[in-house]
């Protein structure tokens, strides 16, 4: 019973640590793949081919966090952040016939699970907010919080959820039996307006712009707080925002290696 | 002891994603507002965009999610529609979602959609896309207590009680969990223009009508009190799935209808 549960508890951890779902992650890439050049493209699938026949470490995300100072701007050279892996990362890709297969594996897929990590809200670290620096658990009052504001509060909460599972994996719930393909797709549609701003910038001035969006959060998002459907409703359109973000300066990251 | 403890790592994986029972499930909306889109012509679909802001799909459960948040909450009970002691559909009724999706056809239809500002045009969008998949879920037909007594009732999932609203409602996707929507799209059976126009008569008033007989005549029967979803053979899957899948064709086609008829010029 034991390993049970401690397989139960792994695998919950394991979750909660991975950025985005897989048919989100998927989606992000369907996204890159579509505004990169036909030279990034083809440098893109070398990669991904690679990384099915290298031996390689994955990237560690569990714990990588973007430290941002009070004024919210990047400026760490800790190996451990992200910005600095994303740096990195790109270094490697930039001069890839200076390094091995795997070190280009690796930081191919440092450079996506990275990114992934700079557009999730909850892994911005803003100096000053301490709870931005830790995952907190709130609770969450449910789909169905009661057919009226004076019954709203008869109904049972739904339960706890921790502040990265909800920016992590949490939204997708609401469109079960949505492909990668097709989240790409919807996601496009109605982003496509801020691709060209959003391809534009270095991946400091990307941490910035996350931390602009991360900061107000941080000053009613607490601990143990209830987090009702209403705003969470809004808060999809961030992270699906996000997810655009994230797609679209993969394309332009590669489109700038290949160069 | 490894199948049982991949068993409960599953289950909990499936917990993690957040999910809840709700009219159709998820996925149930999700589906037919897919087919449904995949079934429109292509100005149709981008009149459908353009208010939107998003894909047909992406508001499919929005009604679920919005019914306990102001200004939404007046749509609560819209959700379904009752069905009176002699088996007939109530028309007529405010509190009933049927009225709701003949209201916003009247209202939107013969182009007085341009007339309305963009916002109230989506909104209509999203209750409609919602509500026509509501109306074609067996358990979505209101039958009181009192007047039907026998359609109250609890089935079992492994020995436990199991209420036949979540397993009507999540029926698209029993024994078939790992299916996208485009997998569903491509099992619906598709139908000729002719066949398709046939569908799509009639009011959300007969759909509805037609959906408590869906429940009575055949839901009734393939599930009855006490049945064990764990134990069913693959017989009675098979004849689940072929109610669910044929409501879920008549929802996807009706709303494609509905569309169309609205914004086709």
């Amino acid at each position: 019973m034991k390993k049970i549960f401690l397989v139960i508890a792994f695998v919950a951890m394991a979750f909660s640590a991975k950025a985005w779902s897989s048919v989100v992650n998927g989606a992000s890439f369907h996204i890159a793949k579509k505004y990169m050049t036909k030279e990034a493209l083809a440098e893109y699938n070398r990669l991904v081919a690679l990384r099915k026949t290298v031996e390689h470490n994955s990237a560690e995300v569990k714990d990588a966090k973007v430290m941002l100072d009070a004024e919210l701007r990047s400026t760490t050279t800790c190996e451990k952040d992200v910005v600095v892996r994303i740096e990195r990362a790109i270094e490697v890709l930039r001069n890839s016939a200076k390094y091995t297969d795997k070190e280009q594996c690796e930081a191919f897929v440092t450079l996506r699970q990275m990114l992934i990590k700079l557009h999730t809200i909850s892994t911005i670290a803003i100096e000053g907010v301490e709870h931005s620096h830790h995952d907190f658990e709130f609770t969450w009052s449910g789909n169905r919080e009661g057919p009226s504001p004076d019954k709203r509060d008869k109904y049972e909460t739904r339960g706890k959820l921790t502040w990265s599972k909800m920016w992590n994996s949490s939204f997708c719930g609401w469109h079960q039996g949505w492909s990668s393909n097709y989240y790409a797709y919807d996601i496009d549609l109605r982003f496509g307006r801020i691709r060209e701003q959003a391809m534009q910038g270095t991946v400091r001035d990307w941490a910035h712009e996350v931390g602009e969006r991360a900061k107000p959060m941080y000053e009613w998002a607490k601990p143990d707080m209830l987090l009702r459907n209403e705003p969470r409703l809004r808060l999809e359109d961030i992270h699906l925002e996000m997810v655009a973000r994230s797609a679209y300066r993969l394309a332009a990251i590669m489109n700038s290696v290949v160069k | 002891m490894k199948n049982r403890v991949l068993k409960i790592a599953l289950v909990v994986v499936a917990l993690c994603v957040g999910t809840r029972a709700l009219a159709w499930e998820n996925i149930g909306h999700a589906v037919i507002a897919y087919n449904a889109e995949r079934l429109l012509d292509p100005e149709v679909k981008a009149k459908c965009r353009h208010y939107l802001k998003a894909s047909i799909p992406f508001y499919a459960t929005w009604m679920d999610q919005a019914r306990s948040i102001e200004p939404y909450t007046v749509c609560d009970k819209w959700h379904s529609t009752n069905i009176d002691a002699k088996y007939k559909v109530v028309v007529g009724s405010p509190t009933t979602g049927a009225y709701h999706i003949e209201r916003i056809r009247k209202e939107m239809a013969n182009g007085a959609y341009k007339t309305m500002s963009d916002s109230l045009v989506k909104i209509n969008l999203q209750y409609l896309i919602h509500m026509v998949g509501d109306h074609h879920c067996p358990v979505h037909v209101r039958w009181s207590k009192e007047e039907h007594p026998q359609f109250h009732y609890s089935l079992l999932s492994n020995g436990k009680k199991l209420h036949t609203h979540g397993f009507w409602d999540g029926a698209i996707a029993f024994k078939r969990r790992n299916w996208r929507a485009e997998k569903h799209f491509d099992h619906m059976q598709k139908l000729s223009p002719k066949q398709a126009k046939k569908m799509q008569k009639g009011t959300a008033y007969d759909w509805t009508q037609e959906t408590a007989d869906v429940w009575r005549k055949h839901c009734f029967y393939a599930m009855p009190a006490g049945t064990d979803r764990a134990k069913m053979s693959s017989e009675d899957v098979a004849t689940v799935h072929a109610i669910v899948d044929k409501q879920v064709q008549r929802a996807a086609y009706r709303l494609a209808g509905v569309l169309t008829e609205i914004f086709k010029e």
